[in-house]
């Protein structure tokens, strides 16, 4: 039977890896399909497209039978695609109707010159939001909302555009269980009116709720696709996970030395709320969550950028009550920072500067810098990590593997001997996942230790001796090696709890 | 893209090289000398245009540690009330019958307290931008200096005192001396030390450079501190020219400064410029306008010919980041 929506052999490659590979992607009209798939799987590139903001290189689409080219977000919305992108996109000073309406707003039509009818534009949000049970003054600038409302307004903007055709991308993620139910509610209210939606999630239990149909994306390839009650959740995580993890994951086993690191009782701004934690020489210390659980808000902590906290956290016997990056440091715990972010590389300076940046006493004679001898040691840290880029290459101007290895460089510049790494191999192709991981045992096989924040539960199974799950800014389980499990991960970081077992 | 490494690196860098702004400058600074000696026949005496150069480095002094503000991204726009008021301080201790070494000491060390005023501002309402704080101080140190002086004058400084600012040694300039010192320092500062690569990578990116371990707000302060002190140098030589202060004096000295730094090179965005391309914006400047003033331009003309020159070069330094972006192939897309 022929779908609503059609993607065709799609292929898509960015500098070189494939991200889509042939992938054949359909909907019927009317459906709640959820697109699932591990991190890096293709996901987001896949809808990206649909959604005008990236052309394949290969393959068709067809909309009710009729081929169409979306090559930009316009051209899609005329098609009556609309998509809610994973992080929010609104205009926090604006006010709700003015979020919902912007650029299409309402004119008066009693007057010849563009006006804009705000009485309408406000009569017809308060219709929406009526509609769906939303009790938020239209009237209120977006910022003041919750980040939940915000999504909601988000999905009214979408819903309002007349989309025939809506996309979430993990819409759920930082809402609360309730918000989650509200949203579901609210997508079913929508499909009544015909609306086609395409829901990607990571949550499998979000699937069973609400899908009626189910696409598993892995490495670029669709690996199975088919109607939500003929699958089971057990066969999903299989199908995901696909290949053997011991081809994936080369773990190695090492002797574990005494504890490095303890964190008792810590609580941060209320964001963080009673950690305990504890850390050995040559251990990996998975910590999963979602995003939102304070992972990274942990990190920082630890890392002395975000303070004051209560609580004390001991490195090498040292017990600190308050902790500044400097102190950090000088104690060898570093927090290796997602390269996506503005808190990793410097893009526009050079390779060997950025290496240098944590101890440019190192490379320096009485606070004078010496060139030479920081290009020979920027060259050393190149090679050791397999980099293959020169030491004056602008950062930018490498490749996403390439700038993960290097901000470790940085890190082992400085004699780091706690790593916190947050999403270590996040975005980059399976080839430099695997280098990167080898790097770390080889860090560990040294005798330091990492603690690794990733959103890849396989990951975290596959590398980790314990992973600590976390949860609204707790951390509500610790697994041991022998129970770390991909479906257990996701079970404590989706908020279950041993009663629900 | 291994490729592009073996083959074109080193060229590629040895051309970037000769497309330097600095070298630019350079240029319209010859062109400048160039057709001020052909509109005046008086003009191309080098005794004369050395002793010129007294005339505007006052405020050249300022230029150098506003280089360092400006590559973070920041900018200090209380730099002429800081003149004034140290200034004024110092003639009326000096008039109260302080004795002038001590007074030019004060001086320098109430200027260097407004800068660090002003650092510790910024670095503390982090909210707050660094146009909005050094516009409200500059109102505050510009009305203390009122407050204390009035409309009146503070002066009759000794006879030493104005050595300072008239004074040559074998026929250069003290000023153009001291000038010169405190650009080889500043310039080593920047470019050859560790103080300096933070302060590029500071301007390049503040939030990587904290979570590198580097102490943002500490280097600000120094900074915004540096500026102060040298406004306090600035104060001195200008007071030691003039033979008296005012209130009202260095108005408008900030715009002049940050122009100076802007034809320099220095991008406002932070993390980009030299500081020689700065020094020798002053020097620019400085013979531009001592070229026109001597073939009578009225001096509202200049204005505008400065406000051109700076506008080139602010367009030029886009163009030319334009032009970067076209070669550069995007390196690598998150999916």
């Amino acid at each position: 039977m022929a779908g609503y929506l059609e993607m065709r052999n799609i292929t898509k490659k960015f500098s070189g890896n494939v991200v889509l590979d042939n992938v054949n992607f359909s909907v019927d009209k009317g459906q709640v399909h959820a697109l699932i798939g591990e991190n890096g799987s293709g996901k987001t590139t896949l809808m990206n497209i649909l959604a005008g903001l990236y052309t394949p290189d290969k393959g068709e689409i067809f909309i009710n039978g009729e081929k169409v080219t979306i090559d930009s977000p316009i051209k899609a919305q005329n098609l009556g695609i609309s998509m809610i992108h994973q992080e929010l996109r609104v205009f926090p000073d604006l006010t709700v109707a003015e979020n919902i309406f912007i650029k299409r707003e309402p004119l008066k039509k009693a007057v010849p010159l563009p006006v804009i009818d705000w009485v309408e534009a406000y009569r017809e949000t308060e219709r929406y939001l009526k509609c769906f049970n939303l009790n938020i003054n239209p009237r209120v600038p977006v910022g003041y909302l919750s980040y939940g409302q915000q999504r909601f307004v988000e999905i009214i903007k979408a819903i309002s555009c007349k989309a025939d055709l809506l996309i979430m991308d993990e819409t759920t993620s930082a809402l609360t269980e309730k918000e989650i139910q509200m949203l579901f509610e609210t997508i079913r209210e929508i499909k009544k009116l015909g609306v086609t939606v395409i829901y990607i999630t990571h949550r499998l239990g979000e699937v069973k709720q609400i899908a009626d149909a189910v696409t598993v994306l892995r490495d670029g390839k669709v690996v199975c696709s088919s109607n939500a009650d003929k699958m089971n959740m057990n066969e999903i995580v299989q199908v995901m996970a696909g290949r053997k993890i011991e081809d994936r994951y080369p773990k190695i086993k090492v002797k574990m030395g005494g504890e490095v690191l303890r964190v008792q009782n810590l609580n941060y701004e209320g964001i963080l709320h009673n950690i305990n934690l504890d850390l050995r020489k040559g251990e990996i210390l998975g910590i999963a969550g979602l995003s939102g659980a304070g992972r990274k808000t942990l990190a920082k902590v630890l890392f002395g950028i975000n303070t004051p906290f209560d609580g004390t956290i001991t490195i090498n016997g040292k017990k600190f009550n308050s902790i500044t990056t400097r102190t950090a440091m000088n104690n060898g715990l570093c927090y290796v920072a997602g390269t996506g972010t503005e808190e990793s590389l410097i893009k526009q300076l050079s390779v060997a500067r950025n290496i240098t940046i944590t101890n440019l006493k190192r490379v320096s004679r009485a606070g004078l810098l010496m060139p030479a001898m920081e290009a020979e040691f920027a060259a050393d840290y190149l090679e050791r990590l397999e980099i293959s880029a020169e030491h004056d290459d602008i950062a930018d101007t490498l490749s996403g593997g390439k700038q993960k290895k290097v901000a470790l460089a940085k890190w082992l510049f400085n004699n780091a001997r706690i790593l916190i790494m947050d999403e270590p191999t996040a975005g980059i192709d399976i080839g430099s996942k695997v280098d990167i991981y080898n790097i770390i045992n080889e860090l560990v096989l040294s005798g330091a230790s990492v603690i690794m924040i990733s959103s890849d539960f396989a990951e975290l199974s596959g590398m980790c001796d314990r992973v600590a799950v976390m949860y609204n800014g707790e951390i509500i389980k610790i697994l041991n090696k022998d129970e770390i499990s991909s479906e257990k991960i996701l079970f404590y970081a989706a908020g279950g709890s041993e009663r629900d077992l | 893209m291994d490729e592009r490494k073996i083959t074109g690196h080193r060229e590629f860098s040895l051309k970037r090289f000769f497309f330097q702004w600095e070298w630019m400058l350079v240029l319209i600074f010859i062109i400048i000398n160039i057709i001020n000696s052909f509109l005046s026949p008086y003009y191309l005496n080098l005794r004369q245009l050395i002793s010129t150069t007294a005339t505007f480095l006052d405020k050249a002094f300022v230029v150098l540690p506003m280089t360092f503000v400006i590559l973070l991204g920041d900018i200090d726009i209380s730099v002429a009330s800081t003149i004034a008021l140290s200034s004024v301080i110092m003639g009326v201790l000096y008039n109260l019958g302080v004795p002038m070494a001590a007074a030019a000491l004060i001086c320098l060390v109430v200027s260097t307290l407004c800068g660090f005023f002003n650092g510790y501002l910024i670095t503390r309402f982090k909210e707050l931008s660094s146009v909005i704080i050094t516009l409200s101080t500059s109102i505050i140190y510009r009305g203390i200096a009122y407050i204390i002086l009035e409309d009146q004058a503070a002066g009759n400084f000794p006879s030493w005192f104005s050595f300072l600012g008239w004074g040559e040694l074998g026929g250069i300039p003290l000023m153009l001396i001291a000038f010169a010192v405190f650009a080889v320092a500043f310039a080593i500062l920047l470019h050859k030390t560790t103080f300096g690569r933070r302060v590029y990578a500071i301007g390049n990116n503040a939030t990587a450079s904290r979570f590198s371990g580097i102490q943002v707000d500490k280097i600000k302060i120094i900074i915004f501190t540096m500026v102060g002190f040298m406004c306090g140098v600035t104060s001195l030589f200008l007071t030691s020219r003039m033979g008296s202060t005012r209130p009202n004096v260095a108005l408008g000295y900030e715009l002049d400064i940050i122009a100076m730094v802007v034809l320099g090179g220095v991008s406002t965005a932070g993390g980009k410029g030299r500081i020689g391309g700065a020094i020798l914006a002053v020097f620019v400047i400085g013979f531009l306008r001592y070229g026109l003033g001597l073939i009578n331009v009225p001096s509202q003309l200049l204005l505008i010919i400065i406000g051109a020159l700076l506008v080139t070069a602010v367009l030029i330094s886009k163009i030319r980041m334009n032009v970067k972006k076209v070669r550069t192939v995007p390196s690598d897309i998150k999916q």
